[in-house]
């Protein structure tokens, strides 16, 4: 396909919203035609104000909707183009004409020859405008962060489609050709789940924008206002640094971080000077006194304690910065950086270390997983982590607090699991109690919190005389069940018992929430009520929907004679209950290296999660503040 | 050539038995196949029954998907009744094995043929053996928290004497979230549909097809592509005004029993809900009970029984005929 194709949608009322109906397409090949069906959710989420552009990898896809005057629906009709990637790029996208009537039902195949649309001139001078530069920027930065998923306040028309050509203009020019999709007025909730690469949404109800790192927006800054002196200056500088050779996006972001100053300061095109919000210059909130989860000392002033740096030799060593370093260069320092624990040494506690941006959003969340072992803790964490990007779906933007320890985790955890169908090996009795991953999660306009995950073994949780430190500050406690031994676990958990022995016994027990999860539940997916909490997908953030689902497998526990298993639900203040099953089936043995046969399928992993997110404060609003109770 | 199945029977128990087995393999609902095996159980020349397998290739994992929803079905199902009061509108499962790599499901064999080769020939005295057949056969599923999603007249068989519902590897539980259902748009309604998938699975989603279907045979073959039609042949009165709102949204749509009561109406015996579900009603005021106790004051919402899976109906508290039809 080297051309350009059209598909044109016309959509009417239904009864539960609006029906799409494809009224026309140029593609002749029906097995095209048919892939282009994973247009139908985008077409749902936009509106005649924007447009998107969705870059599936090697296929784009551009869609321009348009209403007519009166009209009570949304939109009337849609035109989308499609192409190979090489051939309708963004910005060639946004170079393209208006919509200014109903598109022919007769759908043609367009040229695609190269030469520049119409509205370049327009879009490039205004790509370079004082506000385009300011809403460029904290976009950039959060690009530059490697985000995936950024969603933007809608300020003005056509100012999206501005701030998109500087984007994509300038990632370009820096070598760095990952996929960039974006809608330039999203009017739904954006199922994004199949599209690669960026993401960015530009809302009318997102009424501020995410700090983003200190460090990124300094840099974001500077490369924005280069581009708005001169883009082919810009371009030079970026060729003769090899930021273009760089092989990976840190080399990328190292190059871009050297870059010599600019010769004047940063002005906008036409002489403005481009506003850059306070916010970016002191992004994060002022960090508080933390406690530290590993040894529970207080740590009085984070901002205060020195950073280290974890080396390919596997040693922490200590981060010198220079006193005249400049904001770009701190933040080059800072990246990836850890602080060291300054509490004192004994027998018992060895020196720890802990992400530098642990302790800079407010008191972190810490979550872990009780139960036996074998009871699917660690694939249920793997599982998790996983689907944790679909937590968009309920409009909360994930992002990792330290991108080392994720990309440890997904190598150790995620990936064979998901991945290559493999059985995770327990967790072992004498491992160090560390965080497995952790993230900075916000929801919808809320504030930005740290929220830590952390695994024991089974074995440790079993023993009266041996405790995790986190427990005693332990936010949120997933309660895992394997459905196999609820039979033989009449005289309950042993761990459930340990664990709740400490809750009751902390300064404060009211305040660690409880989630207990029928875990593996395949093996039950046969039996009432399993079957269909199971097959129910992710749900909503209904608090009735919780409610129903812990009601039932609270039921299931009773009938099959292990009500004991939900004394968490009694001991703890909030507490919900549910099905999950990280792997969708069972493991062809017990020995070593054994396998899923039948594929990883996580179902309903997310839900105790978002459940736990809302009940420890994470996720704000009427209805989360409902689950639970 | 013999085989060792070692299954679970739909009774509970499990059974290691020998077989003789047919290799000719026959496609049996969607990314299955099925071969015809005989048990050696004591049963006078081997018990004849249908092995429902996954497809191999790319697209076993959905064969595992499907494997699974037939056997739910039957588990669902068989728990309505001990054999003897089985519906005979429902094809039954024997027994499965749902662990290995693997699994199989083993039915009983379909009885007479599929609508697509005799529903154009029935008498008219069969017809409404077949209405009624049909209807019951829904209701039933229905009373196991169950739709079909796939009736169509390759689905549904006639032996001359009842109908029978075959093949739920499509099918799902009351309450689940509608996954969208291929083949003909002539027999899967819009919410099922891949372009137009919405909402949740319940005791409403198989009439529209199944309406269909039963005008399929009373115009002896024809696909119904024009509402006045009903009024033409006679159904619309047949069914006292309910069949406009069967191709409405599946919220007003009346139900296989709405059909038999208020449309037909005839006496009908709703079957009760079934025997597993009550432990689990026990259960779920047990956990509102421990709830209430905690947190004092905290109110149940209005909606929360207000729930397809556990009601089975939408019409628990209200009548179709309080409606617009």
């Amino acid at each position: 396909m080297s051309a350009v194709h059209q598909i044109t949608y016309r959509a009417r009322a239904g009864g539960d919203g609006l029906i799409i109906v494809q009224t026309a397409t140029s593609l002749r090949d029906q097995q095209q035609a048919d892939r282009w069906r994973r247009l139908e959710p985008w077409l749902r989420t936009g509106n005649p104000r924007g447009s998107a552009f969705l870059d599936f990898g090697s296929q784009t896809a551009f869609i321009r909707w348009l209403a007519t005057a009166g009209s009570r629906l949304s939109w009337e009709y849609a035109l989308a183009l499609v192409a190979e990637s090489t051939t309708l790029t963004g910005t060639r996208a946004l170079e393209l004409p208006e919509l200014d009537g109903p598109p022919l039902d007769g759908a043609r195949v367009l040229s695609a020859d190269g030469t520049p649309g119409p509205r370049r001139d327009a879009v490039a001078e205004r790509a370079r405008s004082a506000e385009a530069i300011s809403a460029l920027i904290p976009l950039l930065a959060h690009t530059l962060a490697g985000e995936r998923r950024v969603t933007v306040p809608w300020a003005a028309p056509g100012l999206p489609d501005a701030v998109m050509w500087g984007l994509i203009s300038i990632l370009r020019m820096a070598g760095d050709n990952r996929a960039v999709s974006f809608l330039t007025y999203a009017s739904a909730l954006t199922r994004d789940g199949d599209i690669p690469g960026l993401l960015v949404s530009f809302r009318a109800d997102a009424t501020a924008p995410l700090p983003p790192d200190q460090g990124f927006a300094a840099l974001a800054a500077d490369l924005a206002h280069r581009f708005a002196d001169d883009p082919a200056g810009l371009s030079q500088t970026l060729r003769e640094h090899g930021v273009l050779e760089a092989p990976d996006h840190n080399a990328r972001i190292n190059r871009l971080l050297s870059l010599p100053p600019r010769g004047r300061p940063g002005n906008a095109h036409r002489g403005g000077t481009a506003p850059v919000s306070a916010m970016y210059s002191d992004p994060e909130p002022a960090a508080s006194a933390v406690m530290c989860p590993i040894c529970l000392a207080d740590i009085p002033d984070w901002d205060a304690l020195g950073l280290w740096r974890y080396n390919s030799a596997g040693d922490y060593e200590e981060i010198r910065i220079p006193p005249d370093a400049n904001p770009a260069q701190v933040a080059r320092y800072r990246f990836n950086a850890y602080v060291r624990c300054p509490a004192e040494q004994d027998d018992t506690t060895a020196v720890h270390h802990l992400p530098a941006r642990y302790g800079r959003f407010g008191e972190p969340v810490l979550l872990g997983f009780v139960g036996l072992t074998k009871s699917g803790k660690s694939h249920l964490l793997a599982s998790m982590i996983g689907a944790i990007s679909k937590l968009s779906d309920y409009r909360i933007d994930v992002h990792p607090l330290d991108p080392a320890m994720h990309h440890r985790y997904l190598e150790n955890s995620v990936l064979p699991l998901i991945t290559r169908n493999e059985v995770l090996p327990g967790t072992p009795d004498d491992a160090t109690t560390e965080i497995a991953d952790a993230f900075v999660v916000q929801h919808e306009n809320g504030p930005e919190r740290v929220v830590a995950l952390f695994d024991v073994s089974g074995g440790i949780l079993a023993k009266t005389d041996e405790t995790r430190e986190f427990l005693w500050i332990a936010d949120g406690l997933f309660f895992v069940i394997d459905p196999e031994f609820i039979q033989a676990s009449k005289a309950g958990d042993a761990t459930f018992g340990n664990v709740l022995s400490i809750v009751r016994d902390r300064a404060k027990p009211e305040s660690v929430s409880a989630a207990i999860v029928l875990n593996k539940a395949d093996k039950a997916r046969f039996e009432e009520p399993i079957a269909r909490w199971l097959r129910s997908g992710d749900g909503t953030m209904d608090p009735t929907e919780f409610l129903r689902e812990s009601a039932d497998v609270y039921a299931y526990l009773e009938e099959h004679g292990a009500a004991v298993l939900t004394a968490p639900y009694q001991a703890c203040a909030k507490a919900t209950l549910h099905v999950a099953s990280p792997t969708g089936g069972a493991k062809e043995g017990e020995e070593k290296g054994s396998k899923y046969p039948r594929g990883v399928t996580p179902m309903r992993v997310l839900r105790p999660l978002v459940a736990m997110l809302a009940m420890t404060g994470v996720l704000t609003g009427s209805q989360a503040e409902l689950i639970g109770v | 050539m013999a085989d060792m199945l070692r299954f679970r029977r739909v009774t509970g128990e499990y059974e290691e038995v020998a077989a003789r087995v047919d290799d000719a393999e026959f496609r049996a609902g969607e990314f299955l196949t099925a071969r015809t095996v005989w048990l050696e159980d004591g049963t006078p020349n081997g018990r004849e029954l249908r092995q429902h397998r996954p497809v191999g290739g790319d697209r076993r994992a959905d064969g595992y998907a499907r494997l699974d929803n037939e056997v739910l079905a039957g588990r669902q199902l068989y728990q309505l009744g001990d054999w003897s009061g089985y519906p005979a509108e429902l094809v039954r499962l024997h027994g499965d094995e749902s662990t290995s790599a693997d699994p199989y499901a083993l039915l009983e064999p379909y009885r007479g043929e599929p609508l697509r080769e005799v529903g154009a020939n029935l008498f008219d005295d069969e017809f409404d053996k077949f209405v009624t057949g049909l209807l019951t056969g829904l209701c039933w599923l229905a009373s196991a928290g169950i739709a079909h999603r796939a009736i169509s007249p390759d689905t549904v068989w006639w032996d001359s004497r009842s109908v029978q519902i075959t093949d739920f590897s499509r099918s799902a539980p009351f309450g689940t979230a509608r996954t969208p259902v291929g083949g003909s748009w002539a027999w899967v309604p819009w919410e099922s549909r891949p372009d137009t998938c919405y909402g949740t699975v319940g005791s409403a989603d198989d009439v529209w097809a199944a309406v269909r279907l039963i005008y399929f045979v009373r115009s002896r073959g024809e696909d119904l592509d024009d509402l006045d039609k009903l009024t033409e042949t006679g159904l619309a009165q047949m069914f006292n005004g309910l069949l406009g709102r069967v191709f409405g949204p599946p919220e007003s749509r009346p139900t296989a029993s709405d059909l038999i009561q208020y449309g037909l109406r005839r006496p009908h015996l709703t079957p009760s809900l079934a025997d597993g579900s009550k432990p689990l009603i026990k259960g779920r005021r047990s956990f509102l009970g421990a709830r209430a106790r905690k947190h004092p004051g905290a109110e149940v919402p209005a909606e929360f029984w207000d729930d397809i899976s556990w009601t089975r109906s939408r019409w628990a508290t209200a009548s179709p005929a309080d409606g617009d039809g």
